[in-house]
């Protein structure tokens, strides 16, 4: 095995750990968007349910409290956000349409979203952890098994 | 303009001097000016719609559900925001409104000497009547009323419930209103009636709009405590001392008819007793 051969196989075992990095860290930051979008509906049902709190009030209230993926981008402060065009869209129409109703009507669209993003980041935000750590392992291995071809 | 709201992409075009903005879904913006009416070729779309209503309830509709029974929504600077769309019942009373597809912005302005005819000075002690119907200029005549009163060293009590007439809002005055007026803002005219006599000391008590039994009950009360009142109602005629208002015929010393034509705000009728 000559010396530009390890070179190749360690090249390859870093990037593909570096691809296995990447993906891993996607599917958290996934992950933890959606976690957060879940703790905002949940806040925004209780301020609005309970307090008729206005949207401006609630965020700034929200900021007050919370850090995190979401939070930055509900401030817009995040350019790159790790979600897919349309997952995001589905994410930016719902927001939107908060305040754009009377309060019962309000009420019962954010408690129905509240239910299915709890079953979301129960079965959902759970796989994205699993296969972020499968997903490096795996590179690691494709990295490794790289190195043992070129051998 | 004074309000964010009119810097809405739907409102570029407008003339500075606008009144009032009717914008209702799929259907073309109309506008008002002191001089005349104009309905633009622009069909307002349900996202147009949708954005607009957005800005005007903050986006927070659910939070005013109270004030749209009451069919309008005050905002900064003294704009008045009116709403129709479904009403929705509770029993005997309207819990709040949805599907909104109409909103009337109403957009106060000061047209300062209009009142000059009235010839007020430190000596002016009268009751006053402004008649006219909506959108007639009762408001802007008596904004410059109480202004005047005010500069001329009366005490004035505005009972602006809406905060149309003084522009009230988060603690200031959008229109000038004079050094010596005190502004009850926010307060059920039942209650401003009585909080203005018993701890405001006025000379004047000015109002907006008398609408009933408890305005009537209020000015009465102002009248024989010798606090002089300049009050607007509704109409167009000077024969307005029926029914509900009966009481008031021998209150007001002076009646003003505003007409529309001309231009809105011109004097039609004066009547002096």
């Amino acid at each position: 095995m000559n010396l530009g051969t390890i070179f190749a196989g360690i090249c390859a075992i870093f990037s593909s750990a570096f691809v296995g990095l990447w993906i891993k860290k996607k599917l958290l930051r996934k992950a933890s968007f959606y976690e957060g979008y879940y703790d905002y509906l949940l806040f925004a049902t209780d301020k609005i349910g309970y307090e008729r709190m206005p949207i401006g009030e609630l965020n700034a209230n929200y900021f007050k409290r919370r850090t995190g993926e979401f939070v930055a981008f509900l401030k817009g402060e995040i350019i790159s956000i790790p979600l897919k065009e349309g997952e995001l869209t589905e994410v930016r129409s719902y927001l939107d349409s908060i305040g754009t109703t009377d309060a019962e009507t309000q009420i019962g669209s954010l408690s129905a979203k509240c239910a299915e993003m709890k079953r979301f980041t129960e079965t959902e935000c759970v796989k994205y952890r699993k296969d972020a750590s499968l997903y490096f392992k795996l590179s690691a291995l494709i990295g490794l098994a790289a190195l043992i071809l070129l051998a | 303009m004074p309000n964010e709201l009119l810097h809405h992409h739907l409102f570029k075009d407008l003339p500075s001097d606008v009144t009032e903005i009717r914008v209702r879904k799929r259907r073309r913006l109309t506008y008002l000016t002191t001089l005349r009416r104009v309905v633009l070729d622009h069909v307002v779309t349900d996202a147009e719609f949708e954005d607009l209503l957005s800005v005007v309830t903050d986006r927070s509709l659910y939070a005013l559900t109270e004030k749209l029974t009451n069919g309008y929504l005050p905002l900064k600077g003294g704009i008045r925001v009116g709403v129709a769309g479904e009403g929705v019942r509770d029993g005997d009373r309207i819990k709040t409104v949805r599907h909104v597809t109409s909103l009337a912005i109403r957009i106060p302005h000061q047209i300062f000497g209009i009142a000059d005819f009235l010839e007020i000075n430190r000596y002016f002690r009268q009751n006053v009547l402004i008649v006219s119907p909506p959108a007639g200029g009762k408001t802007t005549l008596l904004r410059e009323i109480a202004r005047k009163l005010s500069d001329h060293e009366h005490n004035v009590v505005l009972l602006d419930e809406r905060g149309e007439i003084s522009g009230a809002g988060e603690g200031g005055f959008a229109m000038k209103i004079g050094e010596n007026t005190d502004v009850l803002f926010g307060f059920p005219k039942r209650i401003a009636y009585e909080n203005a006599l018993r701890a405001m000391n006025p000379d004047y008590i000015v109002t907006d709009e008398l609408s009933g039994e408890g305005d009537v009950e209020g000015v009465l009360r102002a009248y024989y405590g010798g606090v002089k009142v300049i009050a607007t109602l509704h109409g167009d005629t000077t024969e307005v001392f029926r029914g509900v208002f009966s009481p008031l015929t021998s209150v007001f010393d002076r009646i003003v008819l505003l007409s529309k034509k001309p231009t809105v705000g011109t004097v039609k009728r004066e009547i002096l007793k």
